[in-house]
C-alpha cells in the first residue's frame, strides 16, 4: 500500500466528504499576520468592554514572548504570519436558520445540523469562520434559566456571571497558545446551566471553517451550578486546501458542587489544519467532569484535556480515541491533577495507526501532596495496522501523596491474526474483517456517545479503514 | 555537543554549578598511546560540554544543583582496608558454597585482584581497569569506545577521561564460568571524587555471573562524595551474562552513572540493580537488542528514605526481529525521599515479532515521599507486542488489618509487607548471601524510620 502514493492520497482525498468549499462571502477579513492593531481590531469590532480589551492585549504581550512549543509535534511547518487571525462571515448572529446568510445555511445543511437540531439536540451553535452564526436553545430550557449563547453575546449579557469565570480556569500564561487564544478568540459557546437544572438532550455546537489559510480561535466557558448536568457536544470539518490552516481554542468548564458535565468532542478537520487545543475543567465537591474525545481528522493535533478536582469527591474521566490515518499526527492524551482528598479519575486512551500516520498518547497524572485518599486508572491501548505506522506513549506520573492508589497500563500490537483468520472464515475480505476489528477496539467510546453520533462516529470509521488493506 | 560558549556559560549559570577542579595532569598516564588520545578526546569534551540542565528531558526532575563541584579531589592516599571497612558481610561469600571464581577490591584500598588459575589460562581477564590499559592495551583498542561514547554528555565524558578504578572482564569465546565473579568498589574520605570505568565483554558462547558492589561508610560530617562511572556491556551470540549491580553508598555520595549493555543473535542478559545508598543518584542504563533472539530482563529495586533522591532512566532499543526485552522496577519510599523511574521502550522499523515489557511499581510508605513513575512507548513497527505498567500506592489496609489479628505488631506487620513487595525482585537475585543482606538492609530502614 505505501508503495502507491498518489493512489493513496487520492483515495484520502475522496474519502473525507465534508472537504467541499463555499466562495468567499466574509463580510470582513483581517490582513494576514497579527500585530496588536489586529489584536485592537477584533475587540473593537466586536464592541467589548475596556477591560477586555486589556485582557486581549496582555495576552497577545505574553505570547509574544512565549516559544512555540518543540515538544513532541513538530510545528515547524506551521507559519503563524501566513495565517488570517480573523474571518467575519456575517453581520450578525442568527437565531433562526432562515436568517442565516444562504450560501452558509447551505453548507449546514449538508452537514446536516438543522436536521439534528430537530431530532434530537437541546440547543445548537454554529460557527462559520470566526463567528458563530447562529444559536439557538429550547424554550423550556430557556424558561429554566439556561444560557447558551455565543461567547461575545455572553459577555454582552451577562458581564458579571463572564467575568467572575473568564480565564480562571486556563489562564493566559497557561501555554504559548492559550495565550494566542487569549488575544484573539472569537466565537465558541457560553454556557450557564442553573442549579439544579438537568439538561436531557445535548447542546451542540458545530465549528466549521471555510476561508483557506484561516485561524479560528473558538473560547468557550460553560459553568455548571450546584447540581446541574449537561452534556455538551461540538463537531468540527473543514475544506481540503494544500496551505496550513490552525484551529487553536481554549474551553473552559467550571463543574461545581455535585454537578456533572460531559463534553464530547468529534473532530473531523481536514487534513490541512493544525489543531492546537486547550481544554481543561475545575471540578468541585462531588461534581463530575467527563472528557469524551474523539480525534480523527486534522493534519497535527495536540490536545490533552484536562480535570482540576479541587474539591474532595471530584471525579474526573476522559475517554480518548485517536486514529492516526496516512500524513496525520494525532497527539492527544489527558491531564489529572488531584488537588484535594479523596478525588478520583480515569483515563481510557485508544489510538489507531494507519499508513505513515503517528499517535501518540501523552498524559500526566499527578497527586498533590494533600490528596490523601485519592484513585486514579489510566489504561492506554494502541493499534497499529500496518508496517509504518508508529505509535508512541507518554504516560507521566506523579505522586507527592501516601494515601493513594494509582495503575497504568498500556499495550501496544498490531490486528490479531487469529481474530482476523477467524472473521475471513466466515467470508469477510481482509478490509471488512480490520474494520470490524478496529470498530470492537473503540467501542468503549462509542457507546458512550449518543446513539446518531455513534453511527457517525463508526462511519467515521469505515472511511478511514478504506484502502487501509492490500 | 553544544559549541556555543555563550550559552554554555548561560547555563552554568542556570544551573548555579561552579567548574569542577579536575585539570588535564589528573588524567591518568597511558603509554599507549590509543588509550592516552581517549582519554585526551574524553577530557576535551568534557570541557566543552556544559553542565545538564533541568531543561534537558533527562534531567527535569533530578536537582544536582547542590552538589559542590568545585571542591572534590582524588583521594590522596590508598589504604589498606580498615577492620571496619569495608564491612565484612560485603567481602564474605556471595552464596552459600562460599565459592567464586574471582575477586577485585578496589577504590580507596590498594588493589586486590585474583582469578582462579584454570579460567587465567582459558585466556579469561578479570582485572581492574588501570591493569587492564597496562596490560590489554591492543584488545581495549577494539572494545573501548564501542557501547558507551564521552560525547554522550559532561558526566560520561568526565569518568571516561579520569577514570582510575574500574573492571575489566573478558570472556573468550564458549568459555563457561560456574562461580560467580565478585568486584567490590569502596569510597571514603571528605569531598573525594571517585571515577570507574567498567567493560564487561564475552565473546560468542561465553557464560559468567558476575557481582559489582559499591560501597561506602556513613559520614560523620557534611562533606559530599562524587562518584562517576560507565558501564559497557557486550553480550556475543548465545552467550550468557548474569549482571549484579547493588550499591550501598553512604548517605553523602552524588552517583552519576551511564551504563549500557548491547546483547548479539540469542545472547541473553540477566540484569539485576539494587539501589539502597547515596544522597543522590542519576542513573541511565539502556539495553540495545541488536540481532534476532537477543533477550534481556533488568530488574531493579530502589528504597531511599530521608532526603536520598534516586532517579534512574531506562531504555530498552529493539532493534532486530524477535527480541525479547522484560524490565520491572519496584520501590519503597520512606521519609521525604524522592524516586524517579522513567523508562522508555523503543522498536526500531522493522523490528517485528518485538516482545517488550516493562513495569514500575512504587510503595509510598510516608506522607513526605514523591514517586514519579514515567514510562514510554515508541513504536516503529506494528507486529509487536509492548506493554508497561505503573502503579502508585500505599500499604493495603487489607493486608496490614489481617497481620494485625494475627497478633503481629504494626511495625513488624509493615516490614512483612514491605519484604513481600520485594520479593519478587529478590528472588532474581540467585544468591542468599545477597538476598539476606538486603533483607537486612530493608530491616534496618524500617526499623529507623519508625
Amino acid at each position: 500500500m505505501g508503495k502507491h502514493p498518489e493512489k493513496q492520497i487520492l483515495t484520502e482525498l475522496s474519502d473525507y466528504q465534508y472537504g467541499f468549499s463555499d466562495p468567499e462571502t466574509f463580510v470582513f477579513k483581517s490582513r494576514k499576520g497579527l500585530d496588536e492593531d489586529i489584536v485592537r481590531q477584533i475587540s473593537n469590532m466586536k464592541e467589548e468592554p475596556e477591560w477586555m480589551l486589556d485582557f486581549r492585549l496582555r495576552a497577545f504581550r505574553h505570547y509574544r514572548q512565549r516559544p512555540i512549543p518543540t515538544w513532541g509535534v513538530d510545528l515547524s511547518d506551521l507559519d503563524l504570519e501566513d495565517i488570517y487571525y480573523y474571518v467575519k462571515p456575517a453581520d450578525q448572529e442568527s437565531r433562526t436558520w432562515e436568517e442565516v446568510p444562504e450560501t452558509i445555511k447551505n453548507t449546514f445543511d449538508k452537514l446536516g445540523i438543522p436536521e439534528a437540531e430537530q431530532k434530537y439536540l437541546s440547543g445548537v451553535g454554529a460557527q462559520y469562520d470566526s463567528e458563530m452564526i447562529y444559536h439557538s436553545v429550547l424554550e423550556n430550557l430557556e424558561n429554566q434559566g439556561v444560557i447558551f449563547l455565543s461567547i461575545e453575546e455572553g459577555l454582552r449579557q451577562y458581564p458579571e456571571i463572564f467575568r467572575e469565570y473568564f480565564s480562571t480556569v486556563v489562564p493566559i500564561e497557561d501555554n504559548t497558545f492559550a495565550a494566542l487564544n487569549s488575544a484573539v478568540w472569537s466565537g465558541g459557546s457560553f454556557v450557564y446551566i442553573p442549579p439544579g437544572v438537568k439538561v436531557d438532550l445535548p447542546l451542540q455546537a458545530y465549528f466549521r471553517l471555510n476561508v483557506a489559510n484561516i485561524g479560528q480561535f473558538e473560547r468557550s466557558l460553560i459553568i455548571a451550578d450546584e447540581g446541574s448536568q449537561v452534556h455538551y457536544v461540538e463537531g468540527c470539518t473543514a475544506p481540503l486546501y494544500n496551505t496550513n490552516s490552525l484551529h487553536s481554542g481554549v474551553i473552559e468548564i467550571v463543574v461545581k458542587k455535585n454537578a456533572r458535565v460531559r463534553y464530547t468532542t468529534i473532530q473531523n478537520w481536514s487534513n490541512n489544519v493544525y489543531n492546537l487545543v486547550t481544554q481543561r475543567a475545575k471540578v468541585f465537591e462531588n461534581g463530575t467532569m467527563e472528557w469524551v474525545d474523539a480525534n480523527l481528522g486534522s493534519k497535527t493535533t495536540m490536545k490533552y484535556p484536562a480535570c482540576f478536582l479541587m474539591e474532595p469527591g471530584a471525579h474526573g474521566e476522559v475517554l480518548s480515541v485517536a486514529f492516526a490515518g496516512p500524513g496525520q499526527y494525532q497527539d492527544a492524551g489527558a491531564k489529572m491533577i488531584h488537588f484535594a482528598p479523596n478525588t478520583s479519575s480515569k483515563i481510557t486512551s485508544k489510538s489507531i495507526s494507519r499508513g505513515d500516520g503517528r499517535s501518540t498518547y501523552r498524559g500526566l497524572l499527578k497527586v498533590l501532596s494533600n490528596a490523601e485518599g485519592s484513585k486514579s486508572s489510566v489504561v492506554c491501548d494502541a493499534l497499529l495496522l500496518d508496517p509504518e505506522s508508529r505509535s508512541d506513549t507518554y504516560p507521566t506520573i506523579e505522586v507527592n501523596a501516601q494515601d493513594v492508589s494509582l495503575g497504568h497500563e498500556a499495550t501496544v500490537s498490531k490486528v490479531g491474526a487469529d481474530q482476523l483468520f477467524y472473521l475471513m472464515s466466515r467470508g469477510l475480505s481482509e478490509e471488512e474483517a480490520t474494520t470490524i476489528i478496529v470498530s470492537g477496539f473503540i467501542e468503549p467510546l462509542v457507546k458512550e456517545l449518543p446513539m446518531e453520533y455513534a453511527v457517525e462516529m463508526n462511519r467515521l470509521i469505515q472511511l478511514q479503514m478504506i484502502g487501509s488493506v492490500g | 555537543m553544544s559549541k556555543q560558549n555563550v550559552k554554555q556559560s548561560d547555563k552554568l549559570k542556570a544551573q548555579g554549578l561552579k567548574p569542577f577542579a579536575f585539570t588535564p595532569e589528573m588524567i591518568p598516564d597511558n603509554l599507549d598511546v590509543y588509550l592516552q588520545k581517549y582519554r585526551q578526546k574524553a577530557w576535551d569534551i568534557f570541557e566543552t560540554t556544559p553542565f545538564p540542565t533541568r531543561k534537558d528531558e533527562a534531567w527535569r526532575r533530578t536537582d544536582i544543583s547542590g552538589l559542590e563541584t568545585s571542591q572534590f579531589s582524588f583521594p590522596l592516599n590508598r589504604e589498606k582496608p580498615l577492620a571496619k571497612f569495608p564491612p565484612k558481610k560485603c567481602l564474605a561469600a556471595i552464596n552459600d558454597d562460599e565459592k567464586r571464581s574471582g575477586q577485585i577490591i578496589s577504590g580507596i584500598f590498594d588493589k586486590i585482584i585474583e582469578l582462579d588459575q584454570t579460567l587465567v589460562e582459558q585466556g579469561v581477564i578479570f582485572t581492574d581497569f588501570r591493569t587492564a590499559e597496562r596490560e590489554h592495551p591492543l584488545l581495549l583498542h577494539k572494545l573501548l569506545d564501542r557501547i558507551v561514547k564521552p560525547e554522550e554528555d559532561k558526566f560520561t565524558a568526565l569518568a571516561a577521561a579520569l577514570a582510575q578504578d574500574g573492571v575489566f572482564l573478558y570472556i573468550p569465546k564458549n568459555v563457561v564460568i560456574k562461580a560467580p565473579l565478585h568486584s567490590l568498589y569502596c569510597g571514603a574520605g571528605e569531598f573525594t571524587a571517585f571515577f570507574n570505568h567498567l567493560v564487561i565483554w564475552l565473546e560468542d558462547g561465553a557464560e559468567a555471573t558476575f557481582v559489582h558492589e559499591s560501597v561506602s561508610p556513613q559520614p560523620e560530617n557534611q562533606t559530599q562524595i562524587f562518584h562517576n562511572g560507565i558501564v559497557e556491556i557486550f553480550v556475543g551470540k548465545n552467550a550468557n551474562l548474569h549482571f549484579i549491580e547493588l550499591q550501598s553508598w553512604g548517605d553523602n555520595v552524588w552517583s552519576i552513572t551511564r551504563e549500557r549493555a548491547q546483547v548479539m543473535g540469542d545472547g541473553k542478559l540477566e540484569w539485576i540493580y539494587g539501589a539502597m545508598g547515596t544522597h543522590l543518584t542519576k542513573n541511565f542504563s539502556d539495553i540495545d537488542l541488536v540481532e534476532p533472539g537477543a533477550y534481556c530482563r533488568m530488574s531493579g529495586f530502589y528504597f531511599p528514605k530521608d532526603n536520598q533522591h534516586f532517579d534512574h532512566d531506562t531504555q530498552q532499543n529493539h532493534l532486530a526481529e524477535n527480541t525479547t526485552s522484560d524490565l520491572l522496577f519496584k520501590g519503597a519510599l520512606l521519609g521525604n525521599s524522592q524516586s524517579v523511574w522513567q523508562g522508555m521502550i523503543y522498536v526500531a522499523p522493522g523490528a517485528n515479532g518485538t516482545d517488550g515489557y516493562q513495569a514500575n511499581r512504587n510503595l509510598i510508605l510516608s506522607k513526605g515521599a514523591q514517586a514519579d513513575a514515567i514510562p514510554g512507548l515508541e513504536i516503529l513497527s506494528d507486529d509487536v507486542r509492548c506493554t508497561h505498567a505503573a502503579t502508585v500506592g500505599k500499604i493495603d489496609e487489607n493486608e496490614l488489618f489481617y497481620l494485625l489479628s494475627r497478633g503481629i505488631p504494626r511495625a513488624d506487620a509493615e516490614q512483612l509487607i514491605v519484604l513481600g513487595f520485594f520479593a519478587k525482585i529478590m528472588e532474581r537475585i540467585p544468591f542468599d548471601g545477597v538476598q539476606h543482606r538486603f533483607v537486612k538492609v530493608i530491616k534496618e530502614k524500617m526499623s529507623s524510620a519508625s
